[in-house]
């Protein structure tokens, strides 16, 4: 099972009274590719937080490739995180003034075995997700948005996660773009066996998932 | 700008201990040789400074015959009398004996040493240090004009005497390369007026011409004993002395005095540095503290790829800490070729030799005090950092 949640609530803290999350039962199965539709501010970006290890819920169990991320201490699911999960976000994926590889190689620095081989492997991933060879070195402010996000998808998965979480990743970009980057990515997940949440405001992308669900129905979702 | 900043408090800073340790070290090796200094009745540090650095003026002369009384005790083991006074082109005149050349050391025990020519013989013969040769272009057999009074311009010139350049002295890093040296009896002849006779006007009237006819008084003269432990003895005796105020010192405790009197300048000299630096650093702060707000999302994504919040803590420590290094180098190293060139100008002028050499003790201490500094006042951003990591969401 590649996420199960049970009886999870989370509020904020300075503000207890307003139950973002509330959810009885929720569960995604390994290789599955999970969209979830929805508005911003709706809980979505809490959500996500919470599958990572970012956040802690306030009761519930979060169990993330069958591992309790609620009994976990911090520096645990920090930990973790780098070693099992690869994020991707709509915008700032990567630090501007450094270049892709540097990106890449940053990334790789919080995985726990540590990785000899890493620059062989992103330069793979770099290849496979038809990012130019001349633009490896340059500052990743220098290179387009499509090309970033595709930089992005390679920096998320440096670690070999067994999760990918996309934060509306295609929301910044032109059709053409997301089309490309959407193939790409979902070429990467199948051949890698991996499991995807990806949270978009755009249905229209549907085709590509096996699940889709409104955000609404998980986060709101009563025992 | 930070960087800027952080280099010009570590120049002053070790600029400021640089010249106050070189300046002890010069002086101290001026006088290493000499075991008492003695002179007219006046006060220590003036004697200290008039007679061996040549700055300031003497109150009073001492006669020959106190000299000669003191010079030929048991205890001494010789003696160098000085005639202070007299200038040329900025650089003072001061008459001595061959005893200078024989006696006086400097530094660790090192002797005067000739780079070209040889001591004075002759009335009209003058020994230059090494400073003035080089400055004013004269060597051996350069005719000099000599003036009475310090000042260069001085108006009242003895034009028809003019000395003659026996000997350049090989550098010394002391007081020693800025004097022109000639003879006790030569000081006497430029007093004598316009008259080419070099002896006799101060000679008892009955008394032969000769060579080596005796002044009638002298600024100060040095000692040097023929055992240590009789320092104190010797001084009070003449301290004590009959019919004439002298006074003996020993250069070490005047100078020891000296550097009391100055701690007080140094202190102050030294907190304007440490303000300078407390400025810098705090600006580093504040620059660092600002620009957290402006890294949140640098500080979501380094957070999403696995980073603690102490990760985030130490990263901010570390940009503290780099910065404090660069301004290390950058300041220590503008020290340094500033040193390089300023060096000779300030040896020129002053007499005081600047080493480029930076490292010593005290400079690694304050060098290890700014880098507390630094990461103290790095901690208030570094802190930001920590807890803007932990609630990022």
């Amino acid at each position: 099972m590649a996420v199960k949640l049970n009886g999870i609530q989370f509020s904020y803290e300075d503000d207890r009274r307003q139950q973002l999350l509330d959810i009885g039962h929720w569960a995604v199965e390994r290789g599955e590719r999970v969209l979830i539709h929805g508005p911003s501010g709706s809980g979505k970006t809490t959500l996500l937080n919470v599958l990572s290890g970012l956040l802690t819920c306030t009761s519930g169990e979060v169990s993330v490739l069958d591992q309790r991320l609620d009994l976990m201490s911090a520096k645990q699911r920090d930990q973790f995180r780098a070693d099992n999960i690869g994020c991707v976000f709509q915008r700032f994926n990567l630090i501007p003034y450094l270049n892709a590889i540097d990106n890449i190689g940053l990334a790789s620095t919080f995985s726990a075995g540590g990785n000899e081989r890493w620059r062989e492997e992103a330069t793979a991933l770099l290849s496979a997700l038809m990012v130019d060879h001349d633009d490896w070195t340059k500052p990743t402010s220098d290179l387009s948005m499509g090309q970033q996000q595709r930089v992005a998808i390679a920096r998320a998965l440096i670690n070999a996660p067994a999760l990918l979480i996309a934060d509306e990743p295609t929301s910044s970009l032109d059709s053409d773009n997301r089309d490309n980057f959407l193939a790409l990515l979902m070429g990467l997940i199948s051949k890698r066996d991996m499991t995807l949440i990806f949270v978009s405001h755009d249905m229209a992308l549907a085709e590509h998932f096996t699940r889709l669900e409104a955000l609404s129905d998980i986060t709101q979702r009563p025992r | 700008m930070t960087l800027m900043a952080i280099s010009v408090a570590i120049f002053v800073l070790l600029g400021i201990e640089q010249i106050r340790q070189q300046a002890r070290d010069s002086f101290a090796s001026t006088v290493s040789g000499v075991d008492l200094i003695v002179g007219a009745k006046t006060g220590s540090l003036n004697l200290l400074l008039y007679s061996v650095f040549r700055i300031g003026s003497p109150t009073d002369n001492i006669s020959w015959q106190a000299y000669r009384n003191i010079a030929e005790s048991d205890n001494v083991q010789w003696a160098i009398p000085i005639s202070l006074g007299d200038s040329h082109e900025g650089y003072r005149v001061v008459g001595t004996t061959q005893a200078f050349f024989e006696h006086f050391s400097f530094g660790k025990k090192r002797r005067l040493k000739f780079s070209e020519g040889e001591p004075f013989e002759d009335t009209f013969d003058a020994v230059l240090g090494s400073e003035v040769a080089s400055t004013l272009g004269y060597s051996a057999s350069t005719e000099i004009v000599l003036a009475h009074g310090l000042a260069s311009t001085s108006f009242t010139k003895h034009d028809s005497q003019p000395f003659v350049v026996v000997g350049v002295l090989a550098p010394t890093g002391t007081p020693v390369d800025q004097t022109i040296h000639v003879r006790l009896e030569g000081i006497e002849a430029m007093h004598a007026g316009a008259s080419a006779v070099p002896i006799g006007a101060f000679a008892p009237a009955d008394v032969p011409d000769t060579d080596s006819s005796e002044p009638e008084s002298i600024t100060a003269f040095m000692l040097g004993l023929k055992s240590r432990m009789s320092t104190f003895n010797v001084q009070r005796q003449i301290n004590q002395f009959a019919g004439e105020p002298l006074m003996a010192i020993l250069p070490g405790v005047a100078l020891s005095e000296l550097w009391q009197m100055m701690s007080m300048f140094e202190n102050v000299l030294r907190l304007i540095s440490a303000l300078v630096l407390l400025a810098a650093v705090l600006g580093m702060g504040a620059v660092l503290l600002s620009s957290i707000r402006e890294r949140r999302q640098e500080i979501h994504l380094l957070r999403m790829m696995g980073a603690s919040p102490l990760y985030l803590f130490c990263l901010v420590e570390m940009e503290a800490i780099i910065l404090c290094v660069l301004g290390i180098v950058l300041g220590g190293t503008s020290l340094y070729v500033a040193l390089h060139f300023i060096g000779d100008a300030v040896f020129a002028r002053f007499g005081l030799y600047l080493d480029a050499t930076l490292l010593s003790p005290e400079a690694a201490l304050m060098l290890g005090a700014v880098m507390v500094s630094t990461i103290i006042a790095a901690a208030a951003p570094s802190i930001k950092m920590y807890t803007e990591a932990k609630q990022v969401t």
